[in-house]
């Protein structure tokens, strides 16, 4: 039988060109919506994976979605309502603008806070919000990972952002 | 601060007018602060356990693929049939090794019900224990995988890693060949960094550090059906294989790696299946006991 597709994902340099341009987006989403604890890189290899076994059915311009959401459902498979856990890196880059970055109380009980309420998000907000806010992902961008409206996004990051700002009222110093 | 001129913030959608009453908001200071602590919370790095490399190099033949389509009633994932030296255990305690003799062959059954065909002079090695967690398996020599569907599986051997995604699959590993067929599903080979998917009819082999893509035609080994088929192969595997079938030695003063067998030969008689090797090739044989002398 013929294929009659120009592209298409069963051939491997088809395949390894979606590997290589949207793994790092698949885990990363992950990580933000589960936690680092929920291993996100096992997940995107296995969202790859059954990429590959339905390449005859997805075309590369679904490629994408197909892998969001197959990644999503894999960990919902395993996941035992695990505690969302993103973790801090002490690394933490200083403010750009030269701005005074004292604001904020930046304790350890602040960090603790600020996880927290991280995990504390609905899964939504939370990808929606460090997608934006983290990985500087475009609105429009992080709608069509997620098959919804940009204005769905918004509201997600509004939300979030409320949450947060709330929770975290407390340290702030001016 | 006023909730429109927020969210209008949080979408990056700020005229420079409202930009500027923004930003001398008496929030302002806390808000940005927030955003920019968030950064501190950025994934892990993600490093692909297997990068994708280009496998234009290590290839040598142009490939022709066949795809074929997938049965639908077997619920039966995939098969491997990975021949490979089983270079350290992984496990501790729970472990089941299964071996085979010359000329027999074995079942498995792992736990999920996936299923296992040792070749002769095999062997097989699992954790039952952790088999919930992860599917793998050490495989030394030969075999044919039935794997049942679930998470990936794993086969290990010494020059290569074979993930499955739920297909029929044959490994061979013996010394510095190492050869997967795909039969039916996906096959996944991992060797160093690249990793090569393979459809069913697909096959790879690796002979002395070099690899090349074939297809094959069969559904499944054809040492399950007692005979051993071969497609040009250095004739010291053959000869190799036929030790193992009929647990005999193989004596010669031929230069062995270098003529090719392209054939088959039978597991059901010795004479047979000398003949089927030696007269392709013009040789002769002598069979003296156990004891088989191969010459020009």
């Amino acid at each position: 039988m013929e294929k009659n597709l120009h592209k298409d994902v069963c051939q491997p340099s088809v395949y390894e060109k979606l590997y290589r341009s949207l793994s790092k987006d698949v885990h990363n989403f992950l990580y933000y919506k589960f936690g680092a604890d929920a291993e996100p890189a096992d997940k995107t290899q296995e969202a790859f994976i059954k990429l590959w076994e339905n390449c005859k059915k997805v075309s590369p311009e679904k490629a994408k979605a197909f892998l969001f959401t197959t990644a999503s459902n894999l960990m919902l498979n395993s996941l035992k309502h695990k505690k969302v856990v993103l973790k801090h890196q002490q690394q933490n880059p200083i403010s750009h603008t030269g701005e005074d970055p004292e604001f904020i109380m930046r304790t350890k009980e602040y960090y603790q806070q600020y996880q927290e309420a991280l995990a504390s998000l609905t899964e939504e907000q939370r990808v929606a919000f460090t997608l934006s806010k983290i990985e500087g992902k475009k609105q429009a961008e992080i709608a069509e990972m997620l098959g919804v409206t940009k204005k769905v996004v918004e509201y997600r990051i509004y939300s979030a952002f409320a949450v947060l700002k709330e929770r975290l009222e407390n340290f702030r110093t001016k | 601060m006023d909730e429109k001129l927020l969210h209008k913030w949080l979408n990056n959608d700020l005229s420079p007018a409202e930009r500027t009453a923004v930003e001398q908001d008496p929030d302002f200071g806390f808000y940005q602060a927030i955003l920019q602590d968030a950064a501190g919370f950025k994934a892990d790095q993600f490093s692909a356990p297997h990068s994708f490399e280009s496998l234009e190099e290590a290839v040598a033949a142009p490939k022709t693929t066949k795809l074929r389509y997938l049965q639908p009633m077997l619920r039966i994932a995939a098969v491997l049939v990975i021949a490979l030296g089983v270079y350290f255990t992984l496990f501790n305690d729970g472990i089941t090794t299964v071996e085979t003799a010359m000329t027999e062959q074995r079942t498995v059954i792992l736990p999920d019900a996936s299923e296992v065909i040792l070749n002769a002079a095999s062997s097989l090695s699992f954790d039952g224990d952790s088999w919930d967690k992860a599917r793998q398996v050490n495989l030394e020599g030969e075999a044919y995988f039935k794997v049942a569907k679930g998470q990936k599986f794993d086969v290990m051997s010494s020059q290569g890693k074979v993930t499955v995604l739920g297909t029929q699959f044959k490994v061979i590993d013996r010394g510095s060949f190492f050869e997967v067929v795909c039969y039916e599903g996906r096959v996944a080979v991992t060797y160093g960094d690249a990793l090569q998917p393979l459809n069913p009819g697909d096959a790879i082999r690796f002979l002395d550090g070099e690899a090349r893509l074939y297809n094959v035609n069969n559904t499944a080994p054809s040492w399950l059906a007692e005979k051993s088929d071969f497609d040009a192969v250095p004739l010291a595997m053959v000869l190799r294989e036929l030790e193992r079938q009929y647990n005999i030695t193989v004596k010669t003063q031929l230069a062995l790696n270098e003529r090719q067998f392209s054939g088959t030969f039978t597991h059901k008689d010795l004479e047979q299946a000398l003949n089927q090797i030696t007269a392709p090739l013009q040789l002769t044989y002598n069979i003296n006991g156990k004891e088989v002398t191969i010459g020009e």
